[in-house]
């Protein structure tokens, strides 16, 4: 049965340098799936490509079962495949609950307000709904772009890094909000370099090194991957075992 | 030679100089919108200036010729430092739309202001060259014409060494590329700054100065001259020095084609088309970044 | 916000004395005056749509009004069409073309789309110049008329007097401004902000940024164009010199130092900067280099204009606040 969402041997190229190559993944209704990898591995243009910014040259992106990788991204949106950014994007100037109700003005919805009423108390916000997006202390805006992506109804979740630059207090409280989201039916995707997150929330792991997978399971195996290892600390595995 | 080639190449020689001129005025342009990210509306209001300040100097102050197409262009540079240490330093991070507004008030209040010192008047240039017209296989120009021609080029060729070869011109390439990279590694943004403004300033007037005994400045030269030297940097890709060089001597050798060959007035819209045609075809324009 | 009643007590005596001006005002020349702000204000706040909400600076606004005007002006002079039918014909005419340019413009962004507009105006200014078979180049379309309103019972009402043409054009600059409220206070007007505050956000959220771009580019347009069919059936003709880009210049500036995103601060922009002029009459070059030094130090240390904050200023504290929340 296929899953809600599939990559099937995606690659991208830029100029003459592939960012990725060949990758399959697949992820599907309340599921965590983690995508990790050393820094320039592939990771963000794979999110990327999901969401229309970019075209693969060769490869698909199926979802539900229909191909999605040739649409505008404002219409993947409206599907239902939302993401948020690395570098933090929200709508400055305007009041949080104004800028949330961006996915449901998107969707026409009949009461957008009421929306991202519903998506600022999700992340634990709604307090501070009538305050500006540029007030926001850096760890309650890397909240308040979930909660912007929650208003647009999205069924597949792609964060990227939601957890950086967090303490662990912070982090804690990104945690459970995705536990709590998977709960409620939603597939997500996450590009995260904190592993304590990875490890504790993560349903499946992926590892992508220049441009390719190289490992995939559960979070416990691909740690103990001799591959990923190897591609995180740039020494083999073989080599290792005969100094210890 | 027969009449219609004779006729053609007529026409591509006319075509020269202008093309000279735009690829220079296009080259400032280019610089000052790579490394500040600006699109200077008032750029032709320094080509104007170019050409005024010399016509002022030879005619009125009696100057030598020689001596007063630099001294031009130095008072321009000049006048460029100025706005750019009061006005565009404060520029360096504005949005789009504010730097635009900026240039176009500058534009409009220079252009004024050369109406207020020197009246309506197309004025041009007194050149000590004798107007004697001189002729290769049926082909017409004139001992001006050559020097400007000359002038131009050197210029040119000038300009494309100091932005390739120099250091300061290395590192104002490297601050289209990567400006957070480059304060990294120690260049001094402003500096670059004030230097790209300069530098841009510098050609227009040059190409002003230069062309100025040749076909008469008014004040309102300056749109116009905007508009094509936009145009050429739109056709050759917003960052490409090639692009301005090749793209000004293609638009000068087209619009001189058109004069001859179009019905009257038309031959500006020459430009307008093919950057239409390029945005639709080619958005990126016809060469990459430099 | 702005339902609250001291605001729409504000708009009826507002639109009270606005309809009172010829009763209280007899002079032709301070006449003309109103009737040529009321046509730039109709003009500008069609602008603000593009400028000041979606936030693209687009420079062949007054290209639409000269547009407007040339159409009508053609419409009136070789099919007898009467301002009647020749305003609404521009406005329609003017919003395609806005169409089909926007479609090959509106994907880009930044400096290139500013300069394509500008490429755009002067490539209209050159055919109206030198397509001199259908628009007489240089001399111009003369001969246009203002028509009678002819009601049924009451028959033809001549409208050629300041007084009279007064009501039209402030009908016609309620109309657009009407239509410019609604679309700015429906979701498709928040969708311009979004655009404008962030839009590879609001894209990646589901909002199609050219989509929104568009109806702000082809309605501004299109009410540019019926702004400048008033205007040339007014002045009785028209020529290349409405493509000068003088008029670009005077609307930005009504715009800008009005008060982008507010419409009400455009509108203001366009009567101040109507009759400010005027007073400045006799020293031309003197006002364009204040116009533009103020132009500049506005954009430079008020963006957000002088004419709108100056009158929010004057607002209780709270409903201040309010306004500022909404924004």
């Amino acid at each position: 049965m296929p899953a809600l969402l599939e990559g099937h041997r995606l690659a991208v190229r830029f100029g003459g340098v592939a960012a990725l190559k060949g990758v399959d993944l697949a992820v599907d209704a309340g599921e965590v799936l983690s995508v990790i990898g050393p820094n320039g591995a592939g990771k963000t243009t794979l999110f990327n490509v999901i969401t229309g910014r970019v075209r693969p040259a060769a490869g698909a992106v199926l979802f539900d079962g229909e191909p999605i990788h040739r649409l505008a991204p404002f219409r993947i949106a409206l599907l239902g495949v939302v993401r948020t950014f690395q570098k933090t994007e929200v709508f400055g100037p305007l009041r949080l609950i104004d800028g949330v109700a961006a996915g449901a003005l998107a969707r026409n919805d009949p009461n957008p307000l009421a929306r991202a009423s519903e998506a600022l108390s999700t992340v634990g916000l709604d307090r501070k709904a009538h305050l500006s997006a540029q007030q926001l202390s850096y760890g309650d805006q890397r909240l308040l772009e979930i909660a912007q992506a929650l208003a647009a109804k999205p069924k597949v979740l792609l964060l990227d890094e939601p957890a950086s630059g967090m303490n662990h207090h912070e982090s804690k409280r990104i945690m459970k909000l995705i536990v709590e989201l998977r709960a409620r039916g939603l597939a997500m995707i996450l590009v995260e370099h904190n592993m304590h997150v990875v490890m504790s929330i993560s349903d499946r792991v992926i590892v992508i090194n220049y441009g390719e997978k190289i490992a995939e399971g559960r979070p416990d195996h691909v740690r103990n991957d001799a591959r990923v290892i190897e591609a995180y600390l740039g020494v083999p595995q073989a080599a290792d075992a005969r100094a210890r | 030679m027969s009449p219609t080639i004779t006729i053609l190449a007529q026409h591509l020689l006319n075509g020269v100089l202008i093309g000279c001129a735009y690829a220079l005025i296009a080259m400032g342009l280019t610089m000052i919108f790579g490394v500040m990210n600006i699109a200077n509306f008032a750029h032709g209001e320094f080509y104007m200036l170019g050409g005024f300040v010399a016509f002022y100097l030879v005619s009125l102050m009696r100057l030598d010729y020689f001596v007063a197409l630099p001294l031009a262009v130095a008072v321009v540079v000049a006048l460029a430092v100025v706005l750019q240490h009061s006005i565009f330093r404060r520029l360096r991070e504005a949005p789009v739309m504010t730097t635009t507004l900026v240039t176009i008030g500058l534009s409009i209040f220079l252009e004024n202001a050369a109406l207020l010192l020197w009246g309506p008047q197309p004025q041009s240039i007194p050149t000590p060259f004798p107007p004697k017209p001189l002729s290769f296989l049926g082909v017409y120009t004139t001992p001006l014409y050559l020097f400007c021609m000359a002038v131009t080029a050197a210029l040119i060729v000038v300009g494309h060494v100091l932005i390739r070869r120099t250091r300061m011109g290395k590192a104002m390439r490297a601050t289209f590329q990567n400006k957070e990279a480059s304060a990294l590694v120690g260049i001094r943004i402003d500096r670059i700054y004030a230097y790209a403004f300069a530098f841009g300033a510098a050609l227009a007037a040059a190409a002003g100065a230069v062309l100025g005994g040749f076909i008469p400045v008014e004040p309102a030269s300056g749109g116009v001259i905007t508009l094509k030297a936009f145009i050429v940097v739109i056709l050759g890709g917003m960052g490409s020095f090639v692009g301005a060089i090749v793209g000004g001597l293609l638009l000068g050798l087209a619009e001189a084609l058109g004069a001859g060959y179009l019905p009257n007035g038309w031959k500006d819209a020459i430009g307008f088309f093919a950057v239409i045609l390029v945005l639709l075809l080619r958005p990126e324009g016809l060469f990459k970044r430099a | 916000m702005l339902d609250a009643l001291p605001y729409r007590l504000a708009t009826i005596a507002v639109l009270v004395a606005l309809f009172a001006i010829p009763l209280v005002v007899h002079d032709d020349y301070y006449l003309h005056l109103f009737i040529v702000s009321g046509i730039f204000a109709a003009a500008v706040v069609g602008l603000d749509l593009i400028v000041g909400y979606v936030g693209q600076l687009s420079l062949a606004h007054a290209a639409f009004f000269a547009m407007g005007a040339y159409t009508s002006a053609l419409l009136f002079i070789r099919l007898h069409w009467s301002m009647w039918l020749g305003l609404p014909a521009a406005a329609l005419l003017v919003g395609v073309v806005a169409i089909v340019l926007g479609s090959i413009i509106l994907r880009t962004r930044g400096h290139r789309f500013i300069i394509i507009t500008v490429v755009f105006a002067e490539l209209m200014r050159l055919v109206a110049t030198n397509w001199v078979d259908m628009t007489r180049g240089f001399m111009g379309l003369p001969g246009l008329v203002v028509p009678p309103l002819v009601l049924p019972g009451i028959g033809a009402i001549d409208l050629t007097s300041k007084s009279r043409f007064y009501y039209v054009v402030l009908v016609a600059a309620i109309v657009a401004f009407v239509i410019c409220r609604v679309i700015v206070r429906s979701s498709i007007g928040r969708k311009f902000v979004l655009i404008r505050e962030n839009e590879p956000l609001a894209e990646s959220l589901g909002i199609s940024a050219f989509r929104y771009s568009m109806i702000a580019f082809a309605v501004g347009a299109a009410i540019a164009g019926a702004a400048g069919s008033l205007y040339a059936h007014y002045v009785g003709f028209v020529s290349p010199d409405l493509f000068n880009f003088s008029y670009v210049t005077i609307m930005l500036i009504m715009v800008i130092l009005g008060g982008k995103g507010t419409l009400v601060g455009p509108a203001l922009g366009a009567v101040i900067f109507t009759f400010l002029p005027e007073f400045l009459r006799e020293a031309s070059h003197w006002r364009m280099i204040t116009f533009a030094a103020i132009l500049i130090a506005a954009t430079l240390f008020m963006p957000k204009g002088i004419v709108f904050p100056l009158l929010t200023h004057l607002l209780p504290r709270e409903r201040r606040l309010r306004n500022a929340r909404a924004a």
